[in-house]
């Protein structure tokens, strides 16, 4: 798994860590570990619903905090979950810039396992860094 | 991340006083209102987090930890600070809480415990029907857009004129049910969005409604009990939810706002952006301080929705109406909000901005934001604790304006949610729950492991130490027979 929950941090909340080869990659596994934080398996959402979105940042930070709030707006407006991600971002002179295609579902507790409700994305010890073998990000999500 | 522990200086039993020294920066010291036990239990975190908001500006006296508290984000869960705003004292999202004006509401019934164990599973099964919870919960009240605006600025007076309750349950509400100052120009399109759809929802996580019933021996105060309208082997029902997606989106939206602007336009520095703070008098602080008031008036019509589905439910199972059922609403009581309240500060009188996060009001008797109802008897405290050991009913205390007017709000954790997960099985805590008259219902496996009784700490000692500290008096313990969970 290319993400790993945290025992100690925020304890009434979620707290997980990410690393991936790439910023792309990063993202990706973000948004996937924030729906594994609601529903337990990821593999029993389907795709049937695609969504393409873009939006701009003027920091990574930013963007990464901008884009996992936008999947908690999806899932509180339209009820809809996503497993897969295709992410795109590109550094532009004034910040970066991010496509998404995103694939999922309507909320069906019946045919999903829920967990739990994300509230929103926090700011607590919020991180993304490029290190030497990719790239890591640690989100705390209140619940 | 490693944190240190302060050393606590003894004031008595259970208040121990962390130095201002323990982190720069601090502007005051800390005070913890816990047992040495509960003392020993709280993660190290929660100091440094004591620490970061001893460090904002305007901050008075003491920042505060309850025997509940445990680390959060920001600010940590089971605390207060009071911050004065002719001092620069600030107002912030994080000190709040996301879910704004998150609380309590108990509602009274005449029915005995001996007339509704029989019929609990069918009362339990029916609520979870009638309250939607956990991911992707749906309202079934059909709302508008425009009319979430009113919503959010006329708060539970709404709720009555719609028939969604009884006009005597909004004096039996904090602010009577309605923050007057709340101003819906001051929340965006998403809040109303996010708003609409959630509407008479529960949540998950925390998040919860329970019948519950009084033992004999669980009536501490006789008096106070009596006149509130509680009796031996009497039924009621409590639930703890807040602000929805609504208050969420407001939280995030000011968040985001005040970000860039804290240290360029009010020289604020914070180590954790979720501090970020302004000050209260500035008009970036007044706007939040509006939309904080619409997240407080839609948590207040939440709690009315579902209590009005609660009554229906009630209703239609024993085939009475609800008011013959004596389902009067014993009182509503936040744990996550900023309130402007008066105080003496050395002999002067001030006016300063109270954040209680995972912490309630407690108003000592007499004290004017308590309802003419209950003024002279301490403000009614709904204390939740877990779903397998019960909850509290307290009143404010004698003492409780040394800490700003504020007690605990729950059991408080003592692991994280996803260490619970693996000691943990929702099958086995369901069982084992039902084994001991206690029928759970909820779409989560994984959620009721995480709100296991032993991942939280013991609410007898929670609750004690808050009355020997005299910020809270026990007027009731309640016990659960049933409950529904997201």
């Amino acid at each position: 798994m290319p993400y790993k929950f945290l025992e100690n941090v925020a304890i009434a909340d979620v707290a997980f860590e990410v690393r991936a080869q790439t910023i792309n990659g990063l993202f990706e596994d973000c948004a996937r570990a924030m729906t594994n934080v609601m529903i337990r398996d990821l593999s029993d959402l389907s795709q049937k619903v695609v969504r393409k979105f873009s939006m701009v940042a003027a920091n990574i930070e930013n963007l990464l905090f901008n884009f996992l709030n936008e999947l908690v707006y999806y899932k509180d407006v339209d009820f809809l979950l996503f497993g897969k991600f295709k992410v795109n971002i590109r550094k532009k002179e004034d910040g970066f810039e991010m496509k998404c295609i995103a694939y999922g579902d309507k909320i069906d507790p019946k045919k999903l396992k829920p967990v739990v409700d994300v509230k929103a994305v926090t700011m607590h010890m919020f991180e993304v860094k490029k290190t030497q073998r990719g790239w890591r990000a640690r989100i705390v999500l209140d619940i | 991340m490693e944190f240190k522990r302060p050393i606590f200086t003894k004031v008595s039993d259970v208040i121990w006083e962390m130095p201002k020294e323990f982190k720069r920066g601090m502007l005051v010291p800390g005070r913890i209102y816990a047992t040495e036990k509960l003392l020993k239990e709280m993660d190290n975190p929660v100091f440094d987090q004591l620490a970061n908001v001893a460090a904002l500006p305007g901050i008075q006296n003491y920042v505060f930890a309850l025997g509940d508290a445990h680390s959060g984000y920001g600010f940590n869960i089971g605390g207060a600070a009071a911050f004065d705003p002719e001092e620069g004292g600030i107002i912030s999202p994080g000190g709040v809480g996301v879910d704004i004006n998150c609380g309590m509401r108990l509602i009274l019934t005449d029915l005995t415990v001996d007339e509704v164990k029989p019929k609990v599973k069918e009362l339990v099964d029916n609520l979870f029907k009638a309250v939607p919870v956990g991911v992707g919960a749906k309202s079934a009240f059909k709302i508008r857009e425009s009319e979430f605006k009113t919503i959010a600025e006329e708060g539970a007076k709404w709720a009555i004129k719609k028939g969604y309750g009884w006009k005597e349950d909004i004096e039996r509400t904090e602010l009577n049910g309605t923050a007057e100052w709340a101003d819906s120009s001051k929340i965006s399109d998403k809040v109303i969005a996010r708003g609409i759809n959630q509407m008479g929802t529960l949540g998950s996580g925390n998040h919860y409604l329970e019948i519950q019933f009084i033992r004999d021996e669980n009536i501490v105060d006789k008096r106070i009990a009596k006149k509130w309208g509680l009796f031996k082997n009497q039924v009621v029902i409590t639930f703890h939810c807040g602000s929805r997606g609504a208050g969420h989106q407001i939280a995030t939206d000011y968040l985001q706002k005040f970000l860039p602007i804290m240290e360029t336009k009010y020289k604020i520095k914070i180590p954790d952006k979720e501090l970020a703070s302004v000050p209260f008098n500035s008009s970036d602080g007044q706007d939040y301080y509006k939309a904080m008031g619409c997240g407080v008036n839609v948590s207040f019509v939440n709690r009315q929705l579902i209590m009005h589905n609660v009554r229906t439910v009630f209703s239609k199972i024993f085939n009475k109406d609800p008011e013959k059922l004596g389902m009067r609403q014993l009182f509503d009581i936040a744990h996550n909000r900023a309130s402007v309240e008066r105080y003496n500060i050395d002999g002067v009188t001030k006016t300063l901005v109270v954040h209680r996060k995972g912490a309630t009001a407690s108003y000592s008797p007499g004290r004017k934001e308590i309802p003419k109802i209950y003024r002279s008897d301490g403000l009614p405290i709904i204390v939740g604790g877990s779903m397998e050991t019960g909850s509290y009913l307290l009143s404010g205390g004698d003492r409780s304006e040394q800490t700003f007017c504020t007690t605990a709000h729950g059991a408080g954790r003592t692991m994280s949610r996803t260490k619970a997960r693996g000691l943990f099985k929702g099958e086995d805590i369901q069982k084992s729950m039902f084994e001991r008259g206690i029928y759970e219902k909820s779409n989560s496996w994984t959620g009721l492991a995480e709100e296991a009784g032993q991942a939280y700490k013991d609410i007898d000692e929670v609750v004690n130490s808050a009355e020997m500290a005299g910020l809270s008096r026990r007027i009731v313990k309640l016990l659960p027979i049933g409950g529904i969970k997201g």
